[in-house]
């Protein structure tokens, strides 16, 4: 996206800065993404009238995308996605799990041993995925901000839940052979990568300057191989685990 | 009101209203007050927007009075009409200062 910037590196970052906060604020609002590129071309073609610098004409870029989310029709939450969406999301979390398990068991010539501790765990991942969804908004103002304590936290907290989980709860639940896990995975990819690439998974940015143009074709493309990309390598890594013990 | 008096003269963009309101001495629009407003009256049905393509460079967004804003807008203008007149009424004058009847002209500072 081209964006109209003052010279001078001190002007560029405050707009790069003005930017972010800009779109981070009308996806949070629930804004559609043709939505946003609308707003987006409007910014960047009164700044290349005006020459005004965006903070100079629209002030502040959360009170801005406020202003204008107020009045166009948006989801009555940020977080407002369909059932398809939380289902393909949930597939995507579940595909290199099952994965794994199966890779794990398949090469190691054992049943998949499904313990409390793991289907604790996806419980907690699939309320986890459901609660972001639905409460897209409040959980991203919570997790970012200021600090350098948050992503530490964001990332290791659920690490050490996870693994207590699976090591407080050891009982073996269930066995079964590592192909329904491998055909389970199989179908949670395809669910996962479906959603993405038919937009129920995202809403691409669409400029309204370009009949139909995506912002972000390559992204598009790049998430219907993300899920079978991520479930490759974690076979390939329980393969080379198994190799190296 | 002054929004939709602007775009009664035909369709226009963003950037040509708020340089038409700052001619007619209402300050510096900001873009961050003029495109809300646009959105409301878009919303309200008085406003209808239409992307086109720009000569030799971007689009631009260009915003037309749809049937019920023209409308609007001459209701505003009415009340607006009206609004004065009351005042001048209280006041016994008129916005030039000068009482209703008199054979004096120029300002007379009202009370």
């Amino acid at each position: 996206m081209h964006r109209t910037d003052d010279t001078g590196g001190a002007a560029r970052a405050e707009a790069a800065e003005w930017w972010d906060t800009f779109g981070l604020e009308l996806r949070l609002a629930g804004m559609s993404g043709a939505q946003i590129g609308d707003a987006i071309a409007v910014v960047e073609e009164h700044c290349a009238d005006s020459g005004e610098s965006p903070p100079e004409a629209f002030g502040d870029p959360a009170d801005y995308a406020k202003a204008l989310a107020a009045d166009q029709v948006t989801s009555e939450h940020a977080s407002d996605m369909r059932t398809s969406e939380v289902i393909g999301s949930i597939a995507g979390l579940l595909a290199p799990v099952l994965a794994g398990w199966a890779a794990w068991a398949g090469f190691a010539g054992e049943p998949v041993r499904i313990t409390a501790g793991a289907l604790v765990m996806i419980g907690a991942l699939t309320l986890c995925v459901v609660v972001l969804v639905r409460h897209f908004e409040a959980v991203v103002r919570r997790l970012v901000g200021p600090g350098w304590y948050r992503p530490v936290l964001l990332a290791l907290v659920p690490v050490a839940l996870f693994s207590a989980m699976l090591l407080l709860l050891p009982q073996v639940l269930v066995e079964l052979p590592w192909w329904p896990a491998a055909v389970a995975a199989g179908v949670a990819v395809i669910i996962a990568s479906a959603t993405l690439v038919t937009g129920g998974g995202g809403d691409p940015i669409r400029d309204p300057r370009r009949e139909g143009a995506d912002r972000q074709p390559r992204m598009r493309l790049a998430s219907a191989a993300f899920f079978p990309l991520l479930t490759l390598l974690v076979v390939a890594l329980v393969w080379l685990l198994h190799a190296v013990a | 009101m002054c929004v939709l008096r602007v775009l009664r003269d035909g369709p226009t963009y963003g950037y040509a209203i708020a340089s038409r309101l700052e001619r007619s001495g209402l300050g510096v629009i900001k873009g961050g007050t003029l495109y809300p407003l646009l959105a409301r009256l878009e919303a309200a049905g008085w406003v209808e927007i239409e992307w086109r393509a720009g000569e030799g460079g971007p689009g631009r967004k260009f915003y037309a009075l749809t049937p019920p804003g023209r409308d609007e807008s001459h209701r505003q203008d009415q009340q607006w009409d009206a609004f004065i007149g009351a005042i001048q009424a209280l006041s016994g004058t008129t916005l030039l200062g000068v009482t209703p009847g008199s054979s004096e002209g120029g300002h007379n500072a009202p009370h």
